[in-house]
């Protein structure tokens, strides 16, 4: 557990610089150093008057799953939710008049948040080391990008990078990534400057 | 993961956009642990995943009228409201489990608020926002409105003005 500074509420009262033994606390980019910061400590969390500093946990404790017969309800629930926010994003991202557009754009959002919510309700939260891999094992994700993109490999680098990063718990400087925005081709490393599975040229950096 | 995952491809052999979701999920859940490198290869998933699945669907998207998708749109909410959201309630009130039971407590409140703003664009189109008004959107809960500004508090789950984005 590792201290985190919330900007928005800090006043610069300034107590954890005095409290805090290693002078984690001590930077100007608004960030409390994690790799000084103490495990679990809190001195700072408790000294600070407006309440702008909080513990994160870097081992997340396991969420129990929720009983089937719910998760089965909420399925349903997400396939249709976020089968209106696709729709609704459609129709928001080719619409000239701006408030048809800003209408079809609210419900897009509006829907996104409720599928996102029966996802984390069935009990994934945050990501999980361990679920996640059998998640990537099935294979799923693989098979559906290779329905339009011959090259996998990026995608396989990507998400085994995610798994290791889950498992290790900590974040790590990972290679630049990129997208293609025409056709959703990922790409890792190098700049490919040009989408080698559809040939556009709106590659988007990361 | 997997459990999910496997109820949703029951319904639907290719779910994209659910792809989409379960990584712009674990993207806001990154953020919050303080992991920007992991947030951001899930910004890139979720990214591609969207647009693989607007690829697919455009076409048959935009083939239909407005009106007739909205009330496709209307019959999709008919259908959760008299099914998933009254049986959910009905379970998780019977196995205690208050963290499903608060999602659809929310999520019906919405469900039902979108309903009736799209009974009224149906009736007025562009019409239903007016000069200097704007689509308001609640970050925490999807509540929707119509106003010149974000109200002080979400009506429905009390999150202040800062977490509304505007359209």
């Amino acid at each position: 557990m590792f201290a985190a500074r919330n900007v928005e509420l800090c006043a610069k009262d300034c107590a954890c610089l005095y409290v805090c033994p290693t002078g984690a606390t001590d930077t100007e980019d608004g960030k409390i150093d994690a790799e000084k910061c103490i495990d679990g400590c809190r001195l700072c969390v408790d000294a600070c008057p407006s309440g702008a500093i909080h513990l994160v946990y870097q081992r997340i404790p396991k969420r129990d799953l929720p009983q089937d017969e719910l998760t089965e309800i909420l399925s349903k629930l997400l396939v249709n939710k976020a089968g209106l926010f696709l729709q609704s994003k459609v129709v928001a991202d080719g619409e000239k008049s701006k408030n048809t557009a800003g209408f079809f754009a609210g419900l897009a959002l509006s829907n996104k948040i409720l599928a996102e919510d029966c996802i984390r309700e069935s009990g994934h939260l945050v990501p999980e080391a361990e679920r996640l891999d059998d998640f990537v094992q099935s294979g799923l994700i693989q098979r559906l990008y290779k329905q339009s993109h011959k090259d996998t490999e990026a995608l396989e680098q990507i998400l085994s990078t995610i798994v290791r990063v889950l498992r290790e718990h900590r974040d790590a400087e990972t290679q630049a990534v990129f997208l293609c925005e025409e056709c959703g081709q990922v790409e890792i490393g190098e700049n490919p400057r040009t989408c080698p599975s559809c040939t556009s040229d709106r590659i988007k950096g990361f | 993961m997997t459990n999910l995952i496997d109820k949703v491809l029951k319904q639907r052999k290719d779910p994209y956009d659910v792809l989409g979701l379960v990584f712009s999920n674990f993207q806001q859940a990154s953020q919050k642990q303080k992991m920007p490198n992991l947030e951001k290869l899930f910004v890139l998933l979720s990214a591609s995943f969207e647009i693989q699945a607007k690829n697919r669907e455009k076409d048959s998207i935009l083939q239909k009228d407005q009106k007739e998708l909205l009330e496709g749109f209307q019959k999709s909410m008919q259908a959760d409201l008299d099914r998933h959201f009254t049986e959910g309630f009905a379970k998780a009130t019977v196995l205690g489990n208050r963290a499903v039971l608060r999602a659809l407590t929310w999520g019906k409140k919405v469900n039902a608020i979108q309903n009736t703003l799209i009974k009224r664009f149906l009736q007025l189109g562009d019409e239903l926002i007016k000069e200097n008004e704007r689509i308001q959107v609640c970050q925490a809960c999807g509540f929707i409105m119509v106003k010149d500004s974000p109200p002080g508090v979400c009506p429905v789950c009390k999150a202040p003005a800062k977490r509304f984005v505007t359209f």
